[in-house]
């Protein structure tokens, strides 16, 4: 067995031109696999960044509705508690009820939230993208969405009534703000939580966004945060919030997973031909090695862990290149602003981050060596197959 | 009776060439005993590489008998087959017959490392076969680097290194110039003797068939 996996790698070895041809055919796919694998990484890691930047942050902490006053006091409380959370980034208090607002021109039904100005203005994009008006400047007033302000034909300073399931009241609108998202734009407005605290005296609904530090592991955060809630408090994360982000990024990973296949394929059939061509040039050896006495199965053997040999330096080679472009990349990014620009509002950041991720560093490595040894089956079974005296005569 | 290495009871071997069937061996019969040195002749095509292939069980005849050693080939599947050639044929081919992966040792080595022979073995056998052959300075040379003759003398080496009860050789001097065809026949001759072979060449070269006790001469398949 020694014996043949060292004449194997002998045969790798003199077959140079062959060997490094088909060596870098391997190895120039994985490590395209890997950079691809990357970049898919980071297109998924960029859109989910976006889309939760805009409002729903990474995880929410749900709670039931409470009257205002039990409401801040339990939001006080858990601010506390998730203050020991390192894995937390940006903690953002929220109160939200629904409201109709009316003004001389129109109503709208809208959902206002209640936020810190102070701490979303670091995380979310509305105080960044304010039309006229200014960002609940004093905590005070209410800003509303680009749409709304259209349909209710406002502008700051002047008032609207805010008609909740309970109490009515006037407030000043202090600012507009555009996402460009039609529905966001629509039926959101905010209002500082200070203002909230004193002026209302309704049930709300209490909850509190969370950013968390970049590569966090999600589900382990929210089995942690679970463990400091109260009863009816609920954790949830991005992808039960936006689930068609969710989804796109299944569809993501799942047109990836097609590529790797397809480049996997190619990559089988490169190795299979590499093979077949060295096996058919040494019939006339595999015919002296079958005269002499060598079994079928240790030719089979012998052109296996060729393939075995090859695929396996190629792999390693293939990572390793395509781990280190990644690397020098991940630096840099690719900046796709010039095809993202026909949203200007939505795109929080345009530049995509590859990423490794060790399923997309180990993955094609592995399907690159299975496709290898796959592949080398056929030329394998060929060499052991030809009748001796087939070739015998051709000596 | 005792003494029979080869008998060949009416052997024929047909080929199929397009819709055509051409016959390689007619109804061959003959006996040798062990220790025979047999000159195979016979011009180009008249079958004396299809009896050499029946002989070293890598075909089946169509029909006839061949009994070995005491032992009937065409009974052996491929498995049998290649296990009989391990312990009892040596094959000696015209020329490029060395694995170029391995070196001149271990090229010789390679029918010892078939039958599991220990390594202290194979390297005391091999020493010694490469020193009477003189190709002692080639040991860790590989196939590539040597001459036609020393490639046919290492050959020969490796045909016999697992001795043998039967060694094959087709025209094994065939692209050798004279003084390496010497060097190799010398070989064979030496090693034939020494290890009580019992020997089958083919050829058409007289030089060759005329250094052989023995002529078996071929025409059209039939035994003249």
């Amino acid at each position: 067995m020694i014996f043949w996996l060292r004449f194997a790698l002998r045969s790798c070895l003199r077959r140079r031109r062959r060997t490094i041809i088909t060596l870098a055919g391997i190895a120039f796919g994985v490590a395209t696999l890997v950079v691809l694998g990357a970049i898919m990484v980071g297109v998924n890691d960029t859109m989910v960044k976006n889309a939760v930047a805009i409002h729903s942050g990474n995880i929410v902490v749900k709670g039931t509705s409470l009257p205002l006053p039990q409401a801040f006091t339990r939001i006080d409380k858990l601010i506390v508690e998730l203050e020991s959370f390192v894995e937390l980034e940006t903690i953002l208090p929220r109160l939200h009820f629904p409201a109709l607002i009316t003004s001389d021109h129109d109503n709208s039904p809208i959902n206002i939230v209640a936020v810190d100005p102070r701490r979303e203005i670091l995380q979310t994009p509305v105080g960044k993208r304010i039309v006229v008006g200014t960002y609940l400047e004093n905590d005070e007033g209410l800003l509303l969405g680009e749409v709304a302000a259209k349909k209710l034909a406002v502008k700051p300073g002047d008032k609207v009534t805010l008609i909740t399931s309970t109490e009515v009241y006037e407030i000043k609108v202090s600012g507009i703000f555009s996402l460009a998202i039609d529905a966001f734009d629509r039926s959101m407005a905010f209002i500082a939580l200070a203002q909230a605290r004193t002026m209302l005296n309704l049930a709300v609904n209490y909850e509190i966004t969370l950013f968390t530090r970049s590569q966090s592991d999600l589900a382990q955060i929210a089995k942690k945060l679970n463990r400091k809630l109260d009863s009816g408090e609920e954790v949830h994360l991005w992808s039960e919030i936006l689930p068609e982000v969710a989804q796109l990024v299944k569809l993501n990973e799942f047109s990836m997973a097609i590529m790797v296949m397809l480049v996997i394929i190619i990559l089988g059939f490169g190795v299979a031909n590499a093979l077949l061509i060295s096996v058919m040039d040494r019939y006339r050896h595999f015919a002296i090695l079958k005269a002499i006495g060598v079994r079928p199965h240790e030719l089979f053997l012998v052109i296996m862990a060729e393939a075995f040999f090859m695929c396996l330096v190629a792999a390693i080679l293939g990572t390793i290149l395509g781990s280190a472009v990644t690397f020098l990349w991940a630096d840099y990014g690719l900046d796709l602003s010039r095809y993202t620009s026909a949203n200007p509002h939505f795109s929080v950041n345009s530049i995509i981050y590859p990423r490794l991720t060790p399923t997309m560093v180990f993955a094609p490595q592995m399907m690159a060596l299975g496709a290898g040894v796959l592949a080398a089956i056929w030329p394998a079974l060929v060499a052991g197959r030809r009748p001796i005296t087939q070739v015998m005569r051709g000596l | 009776m005792a003494n029979l290495a080869v008998q060949i009871d009416q052997l024929s071997r047909f080929y199929k060439s397009g819709k055509n069937q051409i016959t390689a061996l007619d109804n061959i019969t003959f006996e040798l005993e062990t220790g025979a040195q047999v000159a195979l002749t016979g011009p180009s095509g008249s079958g004396k590489t299809t009896l050499l292939s029946l002989l070293g069980a890598l075909e089946h005849p169509d029909s006839g008998q061949i009994i070995l050693f005491g032992q009937n080939i065409n009974l052996m599947n491929e498995r049998q087959g290649a296990d009989f050639r391990r312990h009892n044929v040596g094959f000696i081919f015209q020329d490029d017959a060395l694995m170029p992966e391995l070196t001149v040792f271990e090229n010789i080595a390679l029918p010892l490392i078939l039958i599991k022979t220990t390594a202290k073995e194979i390297e005391r056998r091999v020493q010694k076969i490469l020193a009477d052959l003189d190709l002692a300075k080639f040991s860790q040379s590989f196939p590539p680097s040597l001459s036609g003759g020393e490639k046919q003398r290492v050959a020969v080496a490796r045909a016999v290194i697992h001795r043998p009860k039967l060694l094959l050789a087709d025209e094994p001097t065939a692209n050798l110039d004279r003084q390496a065809a010497t060097l190799v026949l010398d070989a064979i001759d030496k090693l034939a003797v020494e290890y009580n072979l019992t020997m089958i060449m083919a050829t058409h070269d007289p030089r060759v068939y005329n250094r052989l006790p023995t002529r078996l001469e071929l025409i059209d398949g039939k035994l003249i």
